[in-house]
Parts: C-alpha cells; sequence; structure tokens
C-alpha cells in the first residue's frame, strides 16, 4: 500500500481569506429558479389544460397588442377585468406564483420609469406603468397555466414547421438536462472555493467551455439517437389539441375584448 | 464528529429523507447504500453542506449546521475544505484548462505561496499516476483518469472528511481496483470516508460500517458492514441485490 | 438587455420584426446548408447553451456582476447562422416561459441579440483574424468585436428607446411608451455597456473560446471567406435603415404636434404641458365621461367595475386558502 504524503496525513488548521463577489451565488439562484421552473411546467399544466394551447397562446398575443395599441384607460379597465377574471379561475398556488413575478417585474419596470418624472416627462406615466404591467399579467398568467408539453402543441395546431417545434422541445430538454449539470459545475466550484480566486473570469469560462464541450457531445449522440430511430428531417407531433366548449366560451370573451376595444374608440 | 438528528429533506415533489439518525465518528469509514432513489446522493450532500434539512438538526464538530451560518462565507470556506466532495459525475468537477490546473486550484485559493502548491499537486500526481496527463486537458482524458482527477483535486485542499458520490461508476476492473486502494490508504492515514456505492465487487474490506437507506429515504439499518453484507435476504428484500 | 413589453409602440414593434425576418430566413438557408441533418440537433442544443449562458452572473472588475449574452461567443463557436437561430430559439423560451423580455417586442430583442450582435461580432472577429499574425492577435480582435458587438446592440437599443416619443404620442402629444428621448435613452443604455456589461461580454468570450480552442482545437466554427461583401451591405443597410423605418412608420400612427416635437428635441423643460398632462394622466379608473365614451351606455361601466370587483375577490379568497392550507401542511409535516 502506498504511502500518503505527510501533508496530507496531517489535520490542517486554515484561515478562509477574504473574497469579494458573490457571482456563483448569483448563479446558483438564477439556474435554481430557471429549472424549478422548467420542472413545475408540467404540473401548472392542469390549470389550463382543458383549454386548446392555441387558442390561449393567440388569445395572450392579441390581449397585449389590444394592450399596446390602447391610448385611453377606458379600454385598459376592460383589459384589466379581461385578464383578473382569467387569473381568478386559476389554482391558488398559480394565482399567487403569476402575482409574485408580475410584482417583481412591475417594481422593476417601475424603478426604470420613475425617473422620468424627474426629467418632467412624467405625465403619463401612470398610464404608460398600467400598459406594462397589463402585458406582464397577460404573459405570466399564459406561462403559469400552460405546461411546455401545451405550448409545443400551440406552436403545432398554428402551423409552425415541425423543424422548428423540434428544435424548441429539443430545446426545452437540453435546458434542463445541461443545466443540471450546469448546477452540479457551479455547486462543485464554490466548495472548492475555499479562498480568493485570482482568476475568477477563468474559472468561470472553464465552466462554460465545458459545459459547450458537453453540449457538443450530446448533439452529436442525439442525431446518432435518431439516426438508429430511421430519422428522416420529419418531426410528427401528435398532440395536436381540440376543441371544446370551454374554448368556445374563451373565444367568446376574446371577441368581446376585441369589440370593447373597437366601441371604444380603438382603444382611445 | 458528524451528528444528523431526525434528519428530513425534501425535493419539490418529492420527499428524499425521512428523520435520519446518524452519528459519524472521525476515521469512520461508511458505505451508504440503498436502491435508486432512496436518497443515498442527497444525504452526502446534505453532509457537505451543499443542501439544508427541513427539519432536524445536522451538527459537525458540534457546530450547528444551519442554512444562515452556511450563508457566512467565511465559515462555508472553512468547512468546505474540511469535507471533500466527489460528485458521480467527474465533468461536473473539471473546469481547468489542465490536469495541473485542476488539481492547484485550491491550494492556489488557499493562498499557498507557489512551492507549496507545486509540492502538493507533485505529491498527488504522483500518488495517481498522473504524471503522463499532467499537461493534458481533464475533459478528454478517460473515464478513469477524470475520477482520479477529480478526486485528487479535492484531495489537495487536505479535507479530513471524505464524500464520495459513487466513485465507481463507469470504471474499468483496474482502475477500481487501484480507486479502492487509493481509498483504503487515505483512511489508513486517518481521513473519514463516507462512500454512497452500488458497487459492492470491488470494496470489499473498505468499509467498516454500512447504514441502509430504503426506497422512501428511511435509515433503515447501521451496523458492521460485513454482518450487512452477509444478510443476503435482507440486501434482496431492500432491493440492494 | 431585453425590452419588455410596453417599452416600445406597437408600430416599433412591427417595423423590428419584419427587419429580423431577413436574418432569420438567411440562417435558416444557410444552416440548411452548411450544417446537413446531423448537426439538426446542434440549433436546439446550441439553443439551451446559449440560455444557460445568459443565466451566468459573470465577475466584474469593481466586485459586482454582469449578465452576459453570449452572442460573438456563439457566433464564433457555432457560425454566425446557426447562432442567430440558436439566440433567437433562447429568447423566445425566455419570453413565453419566464417573461423575460416581451412577445410584441420579441422582434426587436432578436434584432438586436440574435442579429446585430452575432454578425457584427463575427464579421469583426474575421477581419482581425484574417490579418493576425499571432493567436494573441486573434484573442484581441475577438475581446474587440465582442465588445463592440454588445455595445452597438444596446445602441440600438437605445435609439429604439428613444424614438418612442418622438413616433407614438397621443392627442395632447404625451409618450404612449417610453418616455425617455435619445438624449437619455443613449448614455443610459450605453454607459453601463461600455463600462461594464461589454468588458465582462469581451473577457468572457474570449476566455470561453480559448478554453475551447485548447481542449478541441477542431471544434471551433470556420465559415466560408467568400460572399460576406453582400452580408456586410446587408447588415449595414438593415441597421441604418430601421430607425428611418421607424421614424416613417411612425409618422403614419403618430399624431404628433410638431410644436411639441420642438419642445422635446431641444430638450427642454416645456413647462407649458407637464401640468395639463399630469392632470389627466392621474385619474386612472376614472369615471366614462372623461374618456369619451362616444355613445357607449353607462352600464357597461358598470358591468365592467362589477367583473373586476368579483374577480379580486376571487383571487383574495384563494390566496387566503393558500395560507391556510400552507398551514396545514407543515402540521402535517411536523406530525409525519
Amino acid at each position: 500500500m502506498e504511502r500518503v504524503p505527510a501533508w496530507l496525513a496531517a489535520r490542517e488548521s486554515y484561515e478562509p481569506r477574504p473574497d469579494r463577489g458573490r457571482h456563483l451565488e448569483k448563479s446558483l439562484l438564477a439556474l435554481l429558479h430557471v429549472l424549478a421552473a422548467l420542472r413545475e411546467a408540467p404540473g401548472a399544466g392542469k390549470d389550463g389544460a382543458r383549454l386548446n394551447p392555441a387558442l390561449k397562446l393567440v388569445s395572450t398575443f392579441l390581449v397585449i397588442l389590444l394592450v399596446s395599441l390602447s391610448r385611453g384607460g377606458l379600454f385598459l379597465e376592460a383589459a384589466a377585468a379581461f385578464e383578473l377574471g382569467w387569473l381568478c379561475l386559476l389554482r391558488g398556488e398559480t394565482i399567487a406564483r403569476v402575482l409574485r413575478r408580475v410584482l417583481a417585474a412591475g417594481l422593476f419596470a417601475l424603478a426604470i420609469l420613475l425617473p422620468a418624472y424627474a426629467l418632467g416627462r412624467g405625465a403619463n406615466l401612470p398610464f404608460v406603468c398600467g400598459k406594462v404591467l397589463l402585458a406582464l399579467l397577460a404573459a405570466a398568467i399564459f406561462s403559469s397555466a400552460t405546461g411546455w408539453p401545451s405550448m409545443a402543441a400551440a406552436f403545432s395546431t398554428l402551423r409552425v414547421p415541425d423543424v422548428f417545434v423540434m428544435t424548441l422541445d429539443m430545446t426545452v430538454k437540453y435546458i434542463s438536462l445541461l443545466g443540471a449539470l450546469l448546477l452540479d459545475m457551479l455547486c462543485a466550484l464554490k466548495l472548492r472555493s475555499v479562498g480568493r480566486d485570482e482568476r475568477k473570469m477563468s474559472s468561470l469560462a472553464g465552466l462554460a467551455g465545458t459545459l459547450f464541450l458537453k453540449s457538443k457531445d450530446a448533439a452529436w449522440a442525439q442525431y446518432q439517437a435518431m439516426e438508429c430511430r430511421c430519422f428522416d428531417g420529419r418531426y410528427a407531433v401528435s398532440r395536436r389539441a381540440g376543441l371544446g366548449w370551454r374554448d368556445a366560451a374563451f373565444v367568446a370573451a376574446d371577441l368581446a375584448i376585441v369589440a370593447f376595444f373597437v366601441a371604444a374608440g380603438w382603444g382611445r | 464528529m458528524i451528528e444528523l438528528r431526525d434528519v428530513s429533506f425534501a425535493y419539490p415533489e418529492t420527499d428524499a429523507l425521512r428523520r435520519i439518525d446518524l452519528r459519524i465518528e472521525e476515521g469512520d469509514s461508511v458505505a451508504i447504500i440503498g436502491p435508486n432513489g432512496s436518497g443515498k446522493s442527497t444525504l452526502l450532500r446534505l453532509i457537505c453542506g451543499l443542501a439544508t434539512s427541513v427539519s432536524g438538526s445536522y451538527r459537525f464538530d458540534g457546530e450547528a449546521m444551519t442554512a444562515a451560518r452556511l450563508s457566512d462565507p467565511r465559515f462555508a470556506k472553512a468547512f468546505h475544505r474540511r469535507v471533500g466532495f466527489l460528485f458521480q459525475d467527474s465533468d461536473a468537477q473539471l473546469f481547468c484548462g489542465s490536469v495541473y490546473d485542476e488539481i492547484a486550484f485550491g491550494p492556489r485559493q488557499m493562498g499557498l505561496c507557489e512551492a507549496d502548491f507545486d509540492g502538493r499537486v507533485a505529491d498527488l500526481v504522483g500518488l495517481f499516476g498522473l504524471r503522463a496527463v499532467e499537461s493534458r486537458v481533464p475533459y478528454h482524458l478517460s473515464g478513469g483518469e477524470k475520477r482520479k482527477v477529480a478526486l485528487a483535486s479535492v484531495l489537495a485542499l487536505n479535507p479530513e472528511v471524505l464524500c464520495l458520490d459513487e466513485p465507481m461508476g463507469g470504471l474499468d476492473p483496474r482502475t477500481k481496483s487501484s480507486l479502492r486502494a487509493l481509498i483504503a490508504t487515505l483512511n489508513a492515514a486517518g481521513k473519514t470516508i463516507i462512500c454512497a456505492t452500488h458497487d459492492f465487487e470491488y470494496v470489499e474490506g473498505l468499509f467498516r460500517r454500512a447504514v441502509a437507506l430504503s426506497r422512501e429515504g428511511r435509515l433503515v439499518r447501521d451496523g458492521p458492514y460485513d454482518e450487512i453484507m452477509g444478510d443476503r435476504d435482507f440486501l434482496e428484500a431492500m432491493n440492494i441485490i | 438587455m431585453h425590452i419588455p413589453d410596453n417599452y416600445l409602440g406597437p408600430a416599433t414593434c412591427a417595423v423590428m420584426a419584419v427587419a429580423v425576418v431577413p436574418a432569420w430566413v438567411v440562417s435558416a438557408k444557410k444552416v440548411a446548408k452548411e450544417l446537413s441533418r446531423e448537426k439538426v440537433p446542434l440549433l436546439g442544443i446550441g439553443a439551451a447553451f446559449s440560455f444557460l449562458i445568459m443565466m451566468l452572473n459573470v465577475p466584474v472588475p469593481g466586485g459586482t456582476t454582469a449578465h452576459a449574452v453570449g452572442g460573438t461567443l456563439l457566433a464564433v463557436l457555432l457560425g454566425p447562422y446557426a447562432a442567430c437561430i440558436s439566440i433567437s430559439t433562447a429568447l423566445l423560451i425566455q419570453a413565453l416561459v419566464f417573461g423575460d423580455g416581451g412577445i410584441l417586442s420579441f422582434g426587436a430583442n432578436c434584432f438586436n441579440m440574435a442579429f446585430v450582435i452575432p454578425f457584427l461580432g463575427y464579421f469583426i472577429y474575421k477581419f482581425a483574424k484574417d490579418r493576425a499574425r499571432s493567436r494573441r492577435g486573434e484573442y484581441i480582435g475577438l475581446a474587440i468585436a465582442s465588445y463592440i458587438a454588445i455595445n452597438f446592440a444596446a445602441l440600438c437599443g437605445a435609439i429604439e428607446f428613444g424614438l418612442q416619443p418622438l413616433v407614438a404620442r397621443d392627442t395632447a402629444g404625451l409618450p404612449l411608451y417610453c418616455p425617455y428621448p435619445l438624449s437619455v435613452s443613449i448614455p443610459a443604455m450605453l454607459i453601463p455597456h461600455l463600462t461594464l456589461a461589454g468588458v465582462a461580454e469581451a473577457a468572457f468570450t474570449v476566455a470561453i473560446v480559448a478554453f475551447v480552442a485548447k481542449a478541441s482545437p477542431g471544434i471551433v466554427y470556420v465559415g466560408s471567406p467568400v460572399k460576406t461583401k453582400p452580408l456586410y451591405a446587408l447588415v449595414v443597410a438593415l441597421v441604418v435603415a430601421s430607425p428611418l423605418g421607424l421614424l416613417a412608420a411612425g409618422s403614419a400612427w403618430g399624431e404628433w404636434a410638431p410644436d411639441a416635437i420642438k419642445g422635446v428635441v431641444t430638450g427642454g423643460k416645456s413647462l407649458g404641458f407637464v401640468p395639463a398632462g399630469l392632470e389627466k394622466g392621474f385619474r386612472f379608473p376614472a369615471p366614462m365621461q372623461d374618456y369619451g365614451l362616444k355613445g357607449l351606455p353607462d352600464i357597461l361601466g358598470y358591468i365592467l367595475s362589477a367583473v373586476l370587483g368579483v374577480a379580486v375577490f376571487i383571487i383574495a379568497y384563494k390566496l387566503l386558502g393558500l395560507l391556510k392550507k400552507g398551514g396545514k401542511d407543515d402540521a402535517m409535516k411536523a406530525g409525519a
């Protein structure tokens, strides 16, 4: 049996060297948040699962567009009623998630827009903020109530070419896979960062570079797996959802909001 | 040295560990065994501070290991130096441009002078037989070489405890044997070894103690390794073999 | 650098979306020709990589952190065409699933981050690389390329923002979207990018490419040197023409009075309109008459308020239920 060097057999006392910067912790938090959101997505599908996802996507786009086009508070009130009406149909947990997200993004928007007052351009700011919040709310409701598989199905229903849907599907799948690896890598780096890293950028670049090499290898392996299963460039999506009475009610609500937009003087 | 009392841990969808009571003394060599999904990796991550329990208490050397305590950078750094963790996937642990830099990463952080950390790297390269690959990029090494580099880079910090997550996974028999010998040497030199493992063929005589986790994440048995591994009925019932 | 919804008017969003479509089409065609079927998974996986890179916090001199975009990085590693598609895909996922970046402003975000950065960065890098005499020279060229590319993208974003007060105004001459003019938006966007984000991007890009080149020398994209001139022309044309397009489109949609424009352009504090605008702007949930109903029955207003009220009540009730349920869960866990 080989003998270990003396220093390895001795107990060491070490006073950690201080170091600035929390880039590892911030990266870890951001990544954990992303991976958690992607994990939750299938469960979130329970909320709006019975609505046709393409319909939800088109409605969300429609509402955001109409809000953006509007120039008066009347239509914004109607849009708020529409969106909150949709929101109150979701489960409590989803509502909390949506509101948390809108609040965070809304505060950020406020921070950007408030200085306009100091510049004498504060007029109309509540109106602008209202529009920003309504757009955020619509997008947050859509993404919280629609799992990724449903979103992909929505694109497929809207006749987006299959190769794009496949690319999107693969992207989401590999964000989870490569993201889990990146998470471990960040943890490993953090565990070994016991003092002062004089080459922080180099360490982080090593992580990113290794991630890229893994990505390339994964792509090659994925291609070979697909070849073995006789992939010929076509990607069949068998998730096209039908339409039910709930969808009809939803379409009616959409038509109502468009009618209101027109009746209110094209959003004035 | 390591004391877990009534520790539970849960992921968002599932419970991973339920009410674990575990004491590990300095110099111990413990195998954590159990079927897939029993929480072996989670237990190791908890011990090395990558996760904190939702309930119960974890004390390391008498010090309570709470999330608040671990958020203190100075304390966390000192702790992480003392408890080393070997990831299941070696690629997660290797990010430097050469084997030398990889092993030198920790000692450089610690502020050792060049002569000292150069000495450490040389010692570890010799110990692990990595001289031929010292200047190569770790990413393209073989699985066995990567595992050795990863372990060497952790040892460069001179930790007191080594948490190994499936160290034998994906290795050829010869590498398994040499790794086994190394781990035995480290234990003999006073390192505490805690190892999650499926691979029982190559770990004969390596562990004095075994801790068995059930599929639900409960600690069902804790005793001498040979005694537990000799109980075939138990192992089959637990889906360990 | 992700632009949320309602900072840019719909006209601007439409123009930017139209502007980025040629880039997508050209990239898709080039990728289909160059990469061949075996690299199809690479687009999705490249998009995942791009997405994850944008998550990372990069240390910046001074102790703070910044987010890298990695546009030039991807262009150098995968080629500008694949980079354009991959980054666009990552941006789409970010917008739809995470609300990072708006849905209407998706075109603008893609223009800035998936077109300007990879193409400009790649061409500057190639220009430098063909003339560099050493590895070191190449990396300096790469640093400059990625620095210029991200700052130019920030400039594009700043112009998109800054034109809003000019092109999108209501009857009173008040801004409907971003209220900051070019004189504010340009320094506001450029200063952080010139000092922090650009430096981080450059350093990060060079460090990663150096690592990858050392680890796998053959892996870095080698583009064909021919036919870059038409693409240069396309890039320049699009980048120069877009603000003009924005102005032209805006004037078709907007209703600005020349006097009000004068007030904005000269940057003076037009005290004349601020008080009146403030009065109007603050009355958000106001009686219907002030918003010019033009024949809509009052009952609609009441119905709206009722719907809003009921919705808010249901939401509050469900949130309260969550709190109670949270308490029960804790009790259950303690008892288990």
